[in-house]
């Protein structure tokens, strides 16, 4: 059964909104505000990028939930709206899954907390009861009515690829006929903190592939997906952005936080996206790469897709532009995926201006024009642990119509 | 699906042989009991351990262990028992398997050592190796790396409903020729801040006894816990096999009604679900077995609760009557063929992981 798009939200550092933050994207522009150091006593304090202030009042105004949570409700109303979904029929709406990767949403991360409570000092009721019902697939099942199968995924920054994926297949499979699918995360000190430890963060704007790059910046944001069978959409008369057409993954099995230094992993993740989607290398228009700006990453992930893609197919990384998402990043670029497939457009590599030849692939800072005779794209997600996740994506026949 | 490996670590002790014995014998476990902070000062709140010491003898490679914390450590010794890759000689590298974690909180106290961390030693001082292991995936990650498996990875997060999740997830690979065989491990740790907020939410049994079918609150005893299944399709191996399959119901009186074999309840002593427990165990009589009355609560516990149906099924034996739903007539009770567990989905609905036996290819 085939798997279409038919809505998509998001809200990043590039704004809130699918038409602010593709225009942002597209354009190479970084909002005002929106990159940031967060309150450290670091000695060298890491960019990041929020959600910019102007974008802020876009948040539901929701005090009992975790900003994850409020971030990926903005998403999934944005996706469930324009899907003609929200309001849903009742009837289907029982039906309808919800699908979430998150990480930091999903942490116990209230430091604040932790710190009064640690200190013996007035600790408010239900800080432990407010992490407890913040599960952001359940908040949004609850928010918009959905009642299909749920599930909230926590494979680090594969883990928005994974839930489209899995919801994907819930589509494919029959187990449900839509289902909303993404990811979202919240910048956190925790998180912050964390990957400043591991020296994975940059001090200066990130340079993904880019023989200058010092490490990754964390961002923030969400990014959701409608999924709908083909046959679901055309009775509904809904248009599909895009069509999910191949899901891959595969572990390295070989350390914590470093991928494997042949990418073994995500070559079979790759491989098996493409078997699933019944193509090949030559019928992908461009790679959208999961490309932190860490040494090891790139260097690896490059190698892998120049040597299944060849060096001529484009390829795109995104994360100079939003920062490293976590749960949010493969969910925000599957949906770069599916503008980029629509519109013929894939938009500069902010931040690789001089791409290292050790990377074996060359993305660009400028927006490019794509060749429309190939109808497929790729995505990958490289994740914390060592899992890879790969979607396939096709440009819908017909101008999208069901 | 084929049920091909179980492994479990809980207050019982490690193994499926230990869960059995435990849940058979007579005894309930005495809990231990933390100092934590109340809303007006302090108090001790009671809890059980996973009694890891039979996992001194797990022949996993001290080195790679080390680097583990506590939680992702007992992820993989669990796992490792449920796999029998190395116990059958084969070489990890030809063996395709899928690894699937299902856990409410994940890797809690190596969460709360990061923020310790912060907190004391200052933001340039936070131990990268506890960030590592405080991911959600960590322990998914460490089966993977310590047993060599090269398959997928997914890591689900949630208190319900996720174990008929991840079979769904798992059939779904082995339908698609993904993988030979899927791994699922399930279980949580403790901490005083949960502690700390299940006392606040009166949630705690303050007596330290395990009341699954508690009315309202005050019927959960927290504990640690893993269970893990290893599931596959075909092949040699011994007969009767083991098979796994979930049925969601659309009613718990056609369930009750349809048989004699023995159930499992993943009840908790948690008020939100205490009501179809209790409705389930009426209907159920003699048939409904509480575990948790004999291992506390594990939060992500349909997994535990899982492999201790299976084990009982395998033995062909029943838990005592302490496990069982305050009657005693369990002479009808037929454990020859099959053993389900009733669990909850997070919509409230019920479903039923059911382990048969079967001397079909």
């Amino acid at each position: 059964m085939r798997v279409l798009v038919t809505g998509a939200g998001c809200i990043c550092a590039l704004g809130a909104g699918s038409e602010v933050v593709r225009t942002a994207l597209y354009d190479g522009q970084v909002p005002p505000g929106s990159l940031c150091r967060l309150d450290s006593d670091l000695s060298s304090r890491p960019l990041a990028r929020r959600v910019p202030p102007g974008a802020e009042r876009a948040l539901p105004d929701a005090d009992h939930l975790s900003r994850t949570s409020r971030m990926a409700l903005y998403g999934a109303r944005e996706a469930a709206l324009e899907a003609g979904l929200l309001p849903a029929d009742e009837e289907l709406a029982a039906r309808i899954g919800v699908a979430v990767g998150s990480t930091t949403g999903t942490t116990f991360n209230n430091e604040d907390f932790y710190r009064r409570y640690r200190a013996g000092d007035t600790i408010e009721d239900d800080a432990v009861a407010r992490y407890l019902r913040n599960d952001p697939a359940a908040v949004i099942a609850s928010s918009l009515g959905f009642g299909g199968p749920r599930l909230t995924i926590t494979t680090a920054c594969a883990a928005g690829t994974d839930a489209i994926g899995i919801a994907a297949r819930w589509i494919a499979t029959g187990r449900a006929e839509i289902a909303l699918a993404g990811g979202a995360d919240e910048l956190s000190r925790f998180t912050y903190l964390g990957f400043a430890s591991l020296k994975n963060s940059s001090d200066e704007p990130c340079r993904p592939f880019d023989r200058r790059r010092k490490g990754l910046n964390l961002g923030e944001g969400a990014a959701f997906l409608m999924l709908e069978s083909e046959q679901s959409a055309t009775q509904r008369g809904r248009h599909a952005l895009a069509e999910i057409v191949g899901f891959g993954s595969a572990g390295d099995a070989h350390h914590i936080t470093a991928p494997h230094p042949e990418g073994r992993g995500l070559r079979k993740a790759i491989e098996q996206a493409l078997a699933d989607a019944g193509v090949g290398p030559d019928d992908v228009a461009f790679v959208n790469a999961h490309g932190t700006g860490t040494l090891e990453n790139d260097r690896v992930e490059g190698t892998v897709i120049s040597g299944i893609f060849g060096r001529s197919t484009p390829v795109v990384a995104t994360k100079g532009a939003t920062g490293h998402t976590l749960g949010g990043a493969g969910a925000l670029e599957a949906l770069f995926t599916a503008w980029s497939l629509r519109d013929g457009f894939l938009p500069p590599t902010l931040g690789c201006e001089e791409p290292d030849p050790d990377c074996l692939v060359a993305p660009s800072p400028r927006g490019t024009i794509l060749d429309g005779a190939r109808t497929c794209a790729v995505s990958t997600s490289l994740a914390f642990g060592g899992g890879n996740s790969v979607l396939v994506l096709r440009r819908p026949e017909g101008g999208g119509a069901c | 699906m084929l049920v091909l490996g179980l492994g479990q670590a809980s207050v019982a002790g490690t193994g499926a042989g230990a869960l059995v014995e435990h849940l058979v014998a007579g005894e309930a476990p005495r809990p231990q009991w933390m100092d934590v902070r109340t809303r007006d000062g302090r108090g001790r709140a009671p809890w059980f351990p996973a009694d890891a010491g039979g996992f001194e003898t797990n022949p996993l490679p001290a080195r790679k262990l080390r680097r583990l914390d506590d939680f992702s450590r007992m992820f993989v010794r669990v796992a490792a028992e449920a796999a029998p890759v190395r116990a059958a000689g084969e070489s990890a590298d030809g063996v395709s398997v899928g690894v699937v974690t299902v856990s409410h909180h994940g890797p809690l106290r190596t969460t709360f050592a990061v923020l310790d961390d912060m907190l004391e030693a200052g933001d340039d001082m936070v131990s990268p190796f506890r960030f590592s292991g405080s991911v959600g995936n960590a322990p998914a990650a460490a089966i993977q790396q310590v047993l060599r498996l090269r398959g997928p990875l997914l890591a689900l997060s949630g208190q319900r409903g996720l174990l008929g999740e991840a079979l769904w997830i798992a059939r779904s690979w082995l339908d698609g020729g993904v993988v030979d065989r899927v791994l699922i491990a399930g279980g949580d740790e403790v901490h005083e801040v949960l502690l700390h907020g299940l006392l606040r939410s009166e949630e705690l049994a303050l007596d330290g006894v395990p009341r699954p079918l508690a009315p309202g609150r005050g019927g959960v005893v927290p504990a640690v816990g893993v269970g893990a299944l290893l599931v596959g399709r075909g092949g040699a191996g011994e007969r009767p096999r083991t098979t796994v399959s979930v049925v969601q119901l659309s009613s718990l009186e056609e369930y009750a009604a349809g048989g004699t074999w023995p159930v499992m309840l993943v009840a908790g002593g948690w008020s939100a679900e205490g009501e179809f427990f209790r409705e389930a165990a009426r209907l159920l009589g003699p048939r409904a077995f509480l575990p948790a009355a004999k291992l506390g609560t594990v939060d992500a516990s349909e997994a535990l609760m899982s492999v201790a149906a299976a084990s009982c099924l395998l033995r062909g034996v029943l838990p005592s009557p302490l496990a069982v739903t305050g009657t005693e007539a369990a002479d009808e009770v037929d454990v020859g063929r099959r053993f389900d567990c009733l669990c909850r989905d997070p919509g409230g609905r019920g479903y039923v992981v059911s382990f048969r036996l079967t001397t079909d290819d």
